[in-house]
């Protein structure tokens, strides 16, 4: 089965966005990223088992994209890490000093956090989207969770 | 709040503009054919190195009547539904199994006869230009289609994001060593040159020995 494009984008393009973004920081890039992966998404000839399997293929293509344009940037030294902080409105101090802190992990790390995080997939889940072993992402996991205890101290629990 | 609480709450701010898939069809098919079109005109180069002798059959042979044809897409043969445009160009449908349509794109181009006179493309020759398709799959490799053959060229890009590989089409009697230049630009777009060699003929990776 495919799920047709326009319910998709309409269930998921937040997700899509806030997945590319949390790897390339950076607003147009992720605005690009999340229309290429739709398109690529309704282009393809691949058959999905249902939506969440068409979600993590979604998920899986923008932050793979993302990162391939990010570490082409990162070579460049073309990436502004600073501003990708100026146009966003946050709810509370805490709330920008997290995002703050996760975009300062390191990238390998951010991918596993925001999945973990965000959209609440186990580790397993996460191991078969980016294509990890499961004892990959749990190192990436724990290391991710330890910089940001590092970073917010009390604002991070030592809750999963 | 749980860590899980805190972390959707901050990047619950993340919003994109584009709020809905209907605005894009435009820019996507444009998208699409810049990119053929970058292709169609090495096939016009070719034509006219060749001095194919000018013939009447072109895009009046469709007349606006949709015509199917075969052709190569990514690695397989497919059905393709053509259809003349007002400017001389052609739009193809690639179709299913089912006859649904799985892939779209236009292209046309002009060929030179020996005395100087032009002539449309055919739709064939269009899609002879078409045989050779670079893509970024879902995995995010670069995945390098000619014919019925797949190559995978990610590592073949250096630190500039440029990927230079030859390889050869034995349909050909002439030109059999195709050179092609892959470059990515802004965003997660690229470029594919298809053509004479640039820096030269020693700078491209041989992808069939």
């Amino acid at each position: 089965m495919k799920t047709d494009t326009q319910i998709l984008f309409e269930a998921y393009r937040q997700n899509v966005y806030a997945a590319a973004f949390s790897i390339c920081k950076n607003a147009a890039d992720a605005e690009d990223i999340l229309q290429e992966t739709f398109l690529q998404y309704h282009q393809t000839n691949k058959s999905f088992e249902n939506e969440q399997h068409s979600k993590a293929w979604l998920l899986r293509t923008a932050m793979s994209r993302a990162t391939d344009l990010y570490r082409k940037r990162k070579r460049r030294n073309e990436t502004a890490l600073e501003d990708y902080m100026q146009p966003l409105e946050f709810p509370s101090p805490e709330s920008s000093s997290l995002f703050d802190a996760v975009m300062a992990l390191p990238e390998q790390f951010r991918s596993v956090i925001h999945l973990f995080y965000y959209e609440d997939y186990t580790v397993s889940e996460i191991a078969k989207i980016l294509h990890l072993t499961q004892s990959n992402v749990k190192v990436r996991l724990s290391r991710g969770r330890k910089l940001l205890k590092e970073s917010l101290k009390e604002d991070w629990n030592d809750d999963e | 709040m749980t860590n899980k609480d805190k972390y959707k709450e901050a990047f619950g701010v993340l919003q994109p503009k584009t709020i809905s898939w209907e605005e894009q069809p435009m820019k996507h098919n444009n998208n699409i054919r810049t990119f053929k079109a970058k292709r169609i005109l090495a096939v016009a180069a070719v034509v006219v190195i060749l001095a194919i002798a000018a013939v009447g059959a072109y895009a009046a042979n469709v007349g606006g009547i949709q015509t199917t044809l075969k052709t190569w897409f990514q690695g397989r043969e497919v059905a393709v539904e053509v259809s003349a445009r007002d400017d001389g160009g052609y739009d193809f449908a690639v179709t299913g199994e089912n006859g649904e349509t799985v892939a779209s794109f236009g292209g046309g181009g002009v060929a030179m006869g020996r005395n100087g006179e032009e002539r449309p493309l055919t739709p064939e020759e269009v899609l002879e230009g078409n045989v050779l398709e670079v893509i970024r799959n879902e995995e995010g490799r670069m995945m390098l289609y000619f014919r019925d053959r797949t190559y995978d060229i990610t590592d073949f890009f250096n630190a500039d994001g440029v990927c230079k590989v030859k390889l050869k089409d034995e349909t050909k009697k002439f030109f059999k060593t195709i050179y092609v230049d892959v470059t990515c630009e802004e965003g997660s777009a690229y470029s594919v040159s298809v053509g004479n060699p640039k820096g030269g003929r020693s700078a491209y990776t041989a992808l069939d020995n």
